[in-house]
């Protein structure tokens, strides 16, 4: 018992420790998107077409360059300033793929070639999907009443003439309020991360991963084993290539790529921090859609079913 | 009590979770839960936490509202304050006391049951680079990682065969691992390989053979020095150090290899 508790307490501090800066990151990110970002230079640079909006959500995070951990309290951010609703989806899954980190470490692992190519492809491809799955859907219907409020507040008329009459605080005032904001957005997000991370470090310490990959030898169960497993492990996806290199071994190439798209989209953490945004139902949708996206574009590359063969449905 | 906490309580977690993090890494256990090439990092996530728990701190108590924050905001209010409940808070200080409760420790024998453990390689390419420069260096500076990585390349295992090895690890046992030709003299010396956090830790073993191998304790660190020899177990080539002494150390202040 003493042995499995230090196990688990080592796994959730490791979890935990690891995510902190990069929360911290996302949180300082987001203070100062607050205090600096107008919310009508979203709108100028953002396309207005749901598509192009939700396509552009998938390429952010190149300019915004953070992982599953950072990306909530940006994007819950980003939507106090009005971000469209599929474009902010897109951003939020696809981010902590397409950014110049993970890419550079899948590079280093994979090297040029279809892992590589496959991931980013269809991790941008899911979350545009499942970004224009909510274009008809209002946000008071998919966020938190404290994130959607504020949006309100921010594009009421009123708070549009307040802002263009007052003069900006000086930038000193302005700082110290990010580093507020950040303090606050920190610890909104913190808790959902602890409970994430414990339970993330539960499923570790007590479900045997080797049962799980003796199971996944088929195809279908390789995939199915494998996205269990990124769910299970929430290993930050700057570094989850060189974790999914062991195990091309044992596993389809089409099951690795389940790993590596899915993973980084939603895990026990991630999933638990969308809590903090979105509602409970919509937090179903997070994680069931690009669940079932992710199954069905491996399996179809896996049994390297042509896409013209899609045409007969 | 208000179901809100203070904005000074608030600060005060932040700070103290800046300090435990200063703490694990000036106590030099921080390299138990992470890659120590992020020890930097958490060192300034440390002073940042600091800087924004003081900047919280400053804050005037909030206006007392519940955290449901359910009033309606007049046009242009900003949502500058912070309001977070007792729970939310004492979530966060959880893995602290946790930290501190529990005395810090490397993954070891007890985390090895349910893992699958690398026995005739390491299942790594990408690091080949890495691995291949210190398969130049001198053989005492070879790890169980590097003797592995050796044997998975190595297209005749043979040539591995009387090699000299010199190598730190734990003491780990599993009978049905060993394979069914095992005698008592048999055991695992073992480390855990890391690229990131304990998250993602995968197990690498070496099988040993050593007369005094019964008297070892499970999980003990051990120096292992001895000479490389091919066994088949488990229906297939594994390599195996035939031990001429196995001395009992102190844990290394690295625990975890790097590939």
């Amino acid at each position: 018992m003493g042995a499995t508790l230090a196990t688990f307490s080592t796994i959730l501090l490791g979890i935990f420790i690891e995510a902190v800066p990069f929360l911290l990151l996302g949180a300082l990110v987001s203070g100062l998107i607050e205090v600096f970002v107008d919310p009508s230079f979203l709108e100028r640079i953002l396309p207005r077409r749901p598509l192009a909006g939700a396509v552009a959500g998938a390429f952010l995070g190149l300019a915004f360059p953070v992982c599953e951990c950072g990306v909530v309290p940006v994007v819950r951010r980003l939507y106090r300033k009005g971000l469209p609703l599929p474009t902010g989806i897109a951003f939020l899954l696809a981010a902590p793929v397409v950014n110049p980190v993970v890419l550079i470490s899948t590079w280093t692992a994979f090297g040029w070639g279809p892992m590589l190519l496959g991931r980013f492809a269809l991790t941008v491809a899911i979350a545009a999907v499942v970004g224009l799955i909510f274009v008809r859907a209002r946000p008071d219907e998919v966020l938190l009443p404290a994130v959607d409020r504020l949006t309100e507040d921010l594009i009421s008329p009123l708070a549009h003439a307040a802002a263009q009459y007052e003069p900006p605080p000086p930038i000193r005032e302005r700082l110290g309020k990010a580093l507020l904001l950040a303090g606050d957005d920190f610890l909104d997000m913190g808790r959902y991360l602890v409970a994430g991370a414990m339970l993330a470090a539960g499923m570790q310490t007590l479900v045997p991963q080797d049962l799980l990959l003796r199971l996944g030898q088929g195809q279908l169960s390789g995939i199915l084993v494998l996205m269990t497993l990124a769910f299970v492990l929430s290993v930050c996806s700057t570094v989850d290539a060189f974790l999914a290199l062991a195990f091309t071994g044992t596993f389809s190439a089409a099951a690795v790529l389940s790993f590596l798209v899915f993973g980084p989209m939603v895990d026990i953490k991630s999933m638990l921090m969308f809590a903090g945004v979105f509602r409970r139902r919509v937090v179903v949708y997070l994680v069931l859609l690009p669940l079932l996206l992710t199954l069905a574009a491996t399996l179809l590359l896996g049994f390297n079913i042509p896409l013209s063969a899609l045409g007969a449905f | 009590m208000s179901r809100t906490a203070p904005p000074a309580f608030s600060g005060l977690v932040l700070v103290s979770l800046g300090l435990f993090l200063y703490s694990r890494w000036s106590g030099g256990s921080l390299v138990y839960y992470i890659n120590q090439r992020f020890a930097g990092l958490i060192l300034a996530t440390a002073v940042g936490l600091v800087l924004v728990g003081l900047r919280l701190a400053r804050q005037p108590r909030a206006h007392g509202h519940d955290p449901s924050c359910n009033h309606s905001h007049e046009p242009g209010h900003s949502h500058d304050h912070s309001h977070h409940g007792w729970g939310a808070l004492l979530l966060l200080v959880l893995p602290m006391v946790l930290g501190l409760a529990v005395p810090a420790r490397p993954l070891g024998a007890s985390a090895m049951a349910g893992r699958e453990i690398h026995l005739g390689g390491v299942g790594l390419g990408s690091t080949s680079v890495a691995f291949e420069r210190r398969l130049r260096g001198p053989l005492a500076d070879k790890t169980i990682v590097d003797w592995l990585y050796a044997f998975q390349t190595a297209e005749d295992k043979q040539s591995l065969l009387d090699e000299e090895v010199d190598v730190v690890g734990f003491v780990y046992r599993d009978a049905q691992l060993l394979g069914q030709d095992a005698t008592a003299d048999d055991f695992f010396v073992s480390r855990f390989i890391l690229s990131c956090c304990v998250a993602d830790a995968s197990p690498v073993s070496l099988m040993v053979r050593w007369q005094g191998a019964a008297k070892l304790e499970s999980d003990a660190w051990v120096r292992v020095k001895g000479r490389l020899t091919v066994v088949d177990r488990l229906g297939r080539p594994l390599p195996l150090v035939e031990a001429s002494s196995v001395v009992t150390v102190t844990a290394p202040t690295q625990p975890y290899l790097y590939p």
